[in-house]
């Protein structure tokens, strides 16, 4: 499969009072077109910033990353955010729309990518209510919907069910699975579940403690499209969880290293 | 197996019927009631003596008065010098104020360059720099115009660049990551979001507008409310200086009234 994000040696350094701290150091990754990748790893080391200079919010410090542009109209990357990000100022249907209308696209056809993704995402009952009015799960889903329905050649997600209860976050991970078996988009995807991470993705990346690194990658080999519960009845499904909680163990134990620049 | 005698008391939570909705019929008498009975008290010591009608005229001998003012059409002469002058002054500076405190609240370079100058002209009583505004502008409706924008200007400038930096940053990049023009994201993320933080920047600003306008008046205008409460003063006609007062509090209410509907059209959501 052709490569679609390319990041080498990838550095990025922050200025705390007054200090240099490096919040990633050296890292390298590749992405394939229409692959599903999530990245988990102990809290601080990089994984969120990581999403925000891919998707153009922060810039690195040093190294290359590159993104395979195809040559259409559709937009490069949307992110969806952890927190509630849908615009409390406008309702349900027009946080839809936010991208399309953001690009110029024509009305007609703003009308019938909103009315298919209100649809896709079982909004259509809620299209003129304010966020306000909704429960947190809706909320994000009035993200996804926004970010789904702008078309972009790459999704980044940024631990976006964390929020909710257990309950939703499982409703709301099946739903993702669903859509994206009819879009096949490529996903990069931040979270610390790990069932999420083996629910959802092709590959999972295990990032090592600040100074962030690339601690390990693994193939998730269930094939698809995925039955959520079926899935966790598989010995495989086990051994990986058990492997990667191991991983993970290891760097949330690891003593903080202290680095000057 | 032994029963042991309970000690102790037993304590009973008390039920709480549910509470008839609470509507504008059962709300609404309440509201006129303490005006309606601050009058009548008024009107009924008055009658027994116990103010000096001469500075405190019975109700019933103002509203003559007030009668009197509008069927002669001096009361609309000085009504409409002073509602032109007050919502002139407030449009036309409350908008230059927001521009340049959306600008502000983007654009660091703006704020640095213009929020010294704000922050020490903002506190000087808006009416301190009106003779100084007459020399320049000289005795005609301009000066008084612009000493009116001006008080509402900094008020809304302040208002608005701190609802902008207070945007949480979220809303901030998920308009930069759909790729918003300038323009689109001053229209669709600055200004909604800093919205109701405006609203309260107009509310001071209006009733500053008020405040200013009647000052001018009193000094420098042969017209208008404050003109009519001076003039008043004058002539020791107590109660026209009451029909001055009512007036400038009842314009007051009501335009407070049109702000709490436009807020209502204009920020339907909440956070």
């Amino acid at each position: 499969m052709a490569t679609k994000v390319k990041i080498e040696g990838l550095r990025k350094t922050f200025l705390l009072k007054g200090e240099h701290v490096v919040a990633i150091d050296g890292l390298d990754l590749s992405v394939s077109d229409g692959e599903f990748v999530s990245i988990v790893g102990p809290s601080g080391c990089g994984k969120s910033t990581l999403l925000r200079i891919l998707a153009g919010l922060e810039r690195h410090t040093s190294g290359h990353v590159s993104i395979h542009r195809a040559d259409t109209d559709h937009p490069m990357l949307n992110m969806i955010f952890q927190e509630q990000s849908a615009f409390p100022w406008m309702n349900v249907a027009d946080n839809v729309a936010y991208g399309l209308r953001m690009r110029g696209t024509d009305e007609r056809t703003v009308a019938e990518q909103v009315r298919y993704w209100l649809d896709a995402t079982g909004l259509t009952r809620f299209a003129t209510a304010y966020p306000y009015q909704l429960s947190g799960g809706m909320k994000q889903r009035v993200s996804i919907a926004r970010a789904f329905a702008n078309d972009p050649e790459i999704l980044l997600m940024d631990e976006p069910f964390a929020a909710l209860d257990a309950l939703t976050k499982t409703v709301m991970q099946d739903e993702l699975l669903g859509l994206w078996e009819k879009t096949r988009k490529t996903v990069l995807y931040v979270t610390h579940g790990l069932e999420e991470a083996l629910t959802l993705s092709d590959r999972i990346v295990v990032m090592s403690a600040r100074p962030g690194n690339v601690k390990a990658i693994l193939d998730v080999p269930f094939a698809r499209p995925r039955d959520t519960l079926a899935l966790k009845a598989e010995p495989r499904y086990g051994e990986l969880y058990a492997q990667i909680w191991q991983l993970l163990r290891e760097e949330v134990l690891k003593p903080e290293v202290k680095d000057a620049h | 197996m032994r029963t042991e005698k309970a000690s102790g008391t037993v304590v009973v939570l008390r039920p709480e019927p549910p509470a008839p909705p609470v509507s504008m019929s059962t709300t609404g008498p309440l509201y006129i009631a303490s005006p309606i009975l601050l009058l009548a008290i008024w009107e009924l010591v008055a009658a027994l003596g116990w103010i000096d009608v001469r500075f405190f005229p019975p109700p019933s001998a103002v509203a003559v008065t007030f009668w009197t003012e509008i069927k002669n059409g001096a009361w609309f002469y000085h009504v409409g010098a002073t509602l032109g002058r007050v919502l002139f002054g407030f449009i036309v500076g409350s908008i230059l104020g927001i521009a340049l405190g959306v600008l502000m609240g983007l654009m660091p370079f703006v704020r640095l360059a213009f929020y010294p100058l704000i922050a020490a002209i903002y506190p000087i009583p808006k009416i301190a720099i009106f003779p100084l505004i007459l020399l320049i502008m000289g005795i005609g409706e301009a000066s008084k115009l612009v000493t009116i924008a001006a008080s509402c200007f900094f008020f809304l400038a302040v208002s608005a660049m701190t609802g902008v930096l207070n945007i949480p940053r979220v809303y901030l990049d998920v308009g930069r990551n759909f790729e918003a023009s300038r323009l689109n994201f001053i229209r669709t993320v600055a200004i909604p979001a800093a919205l109701p933080v405006i609203f309260s920047g107009l509310r001071l600003a209006l009733g500053a507008a008020f405040l200013i306008v009647v000052s001018i008046e009193f000094i420098g205008a042969q017209q208008g409310i404050g003109w009519l409460i001076w003039h008043s003063w004058e002539l020791f006609s107590i109660r026209l200086m009451f029909v001055g007062l009512l007036t400038v509090s009842f314009l007051g209410l009501l335009f407070m009234l049109i702000l709490d509907w436009l807020e209502k059209y204009l920020v339907p959501w909440r956070l």
